[in-house]
């Protein structure tokens, strides 16, 4: 772990000096995580690619404004990539605003999950609104408050907070299909 | 974190172990290529601005240059001007002031000459007079002829005088033809009364 460390501090540094090896070890290094958030957000692998080279680019390009003391690696990659993400997501529709109060607690029913796999759990996610499915992964996945999710996707809270009581009714009705 | 509900907690799980697309290399090819894009836009853009930048330093040497060329250019002109104003300032006023005087002095000898010994006093005061505007004239000779004409007016009552206009007043022609008077053909004499025999002149 330490010298997993230390090889990612050396490549940083390679980085900042723009040489094209140690920007090449960085990413292969980061890949599959980068890579599991990209196709969170993403509809397809192709968009997933695009997300990922948009962001390496990003990340290669202001790998100088990284500050090692303020936060790990990971987390500054993986906020470069949500904004990516979700840059890519209001490209594709537009976040329209829904104002309410407060939001609707679906009926939760312990669905038998485990028989579902990974694949078609992700189906599922890509067949919600691409505003929904956003809030969704920014809420339950990546652990962003409504706050947070407003700020970034520039809504009010009470959006964000209909968004995901969306997600959550739509899912539990796929979910009941499948099961 | 966030609550969630236990299938959505089932769902974070089953979303970790998801397979990755074998796409690595293909992604790296495309990034490589936009680095290589942005690094010859990035070198573009400082080429670019060292040109701008010489440019700019050029242009402030030329204008600095431009600059001392039109200070040195506008002191030359301004003393050729100011040389050429003194060389015609003594030409213009000597002349112009003693031709004036001089006018001014024959006029007077004439009109002296042409009146009667009878007006001398009123002659006196009135040469008294002229003395001291001659010395006014000497100073301010562009002048001189304005002021004169009312001074000689009131001393020469005598209608047998000559009066002659000063040399220096030119007369100016209307340059609008007037619409003569009264009926064509019958003058101002036409009107006055003439006496057919003259008795008492016989008598």
């Amino acid at each position: 772990m330490q010298q997993n460390a230390a090889e990612i501090t050396t490549l940083i540094e390679g980085c900042k000096k723009r040489e094209r090896k140690a920007q090449e070890l960085l990413y292969r290094n980061l890949y599959s995580f980068a890579m599991c958030i990209a196709m969170r957000y993403a509809r397809d692998e192709a968009d997933a690619a695009d997300i990922m080279s948009h962001a390496f680019v990003k990340i290669f390009k202001y790998i100088n404004t990284y500050d090692s003391t303020k936060g790990v690696l990971h987390a500054w990659v993986k906020k470069i990539i949500v904004h990516e993400g979700l840059d890519y997501l209001k490209n594709r529709s537009k976040i329209e605003e829904v104002e309410i109060e407060e939001a609707e607690q679906p009926l939760v029913t312990n669905l038998a999950i485990e028989n579902v796999s990974a694949k078609e759990i992700m189906l599922l996610l890509k067949q919600l609104p691409p505003a929904t499915h956003a809030v969704f992964v920014l809420y339950a996945v990546d652990g962003y408050t409504h706050r947070e999710i407003a700020d970034r996707l520039h809504i009010s809270e009470g959006t964000s907070k209909w968004h995901l009581s969306e997600a959550r009714k739509q899912l539990q009705k796929k979910l009941s299909v499948i099961i | 974190m966030n609550n969630l509900l236990p299938y959505e907690e089932q769902i974070v799980e089953k979303l970790a172990e998801l397979p990755l697309p074998n796409l690595q290399d293909a992604i790296w090819a495309r990034i490589e290529n936009l680095l290589d894009a942005d690094d010859a836009l990035d070198s573009n853009e400082t080429a670019e601005e060292q040109i701008i930048t010489e440019t700019r330093t050029g242009r402030t040497v030329f204008n600095k240059k431009m600059i001392v060329l039109l200070v040195i250019l506008a002191l030359v002109i301004s003393i050729i001007l100011i040389k050429k104003q003194r060389n015609a300032q003594p030409q213009r006023q000597q002349p112009a002031s003693t031709d004036s005087v001089e006018k001014v002095e024959v006029n007077m000898i004439k009109e002296q000459s042409d009146i009667k010994k009878t007006d001398l006093p009123a002659i006196q005061k009135a040469n008294a007079k002229t003395s001291d505007t001659n010395q006014q004239l000497r100073v301010t000779p562009d002048t001189s002829v304005t002021q004169i004409t009312p001074i000689f007016k009131p001393p020469v009552p005598d209608s047998s005088v000559k009066k002659e206009q000063p040399a220096a007043i030119p007369v100016k022609k209307d340059s609008v033809t007037k619409k003569p008077k009264g009926v064509p053909g019958i003058s101002d004499a036409d009107y006055r009364m003439k006496a057919i025999s003259k008795d008492s002149i016989k008598n």
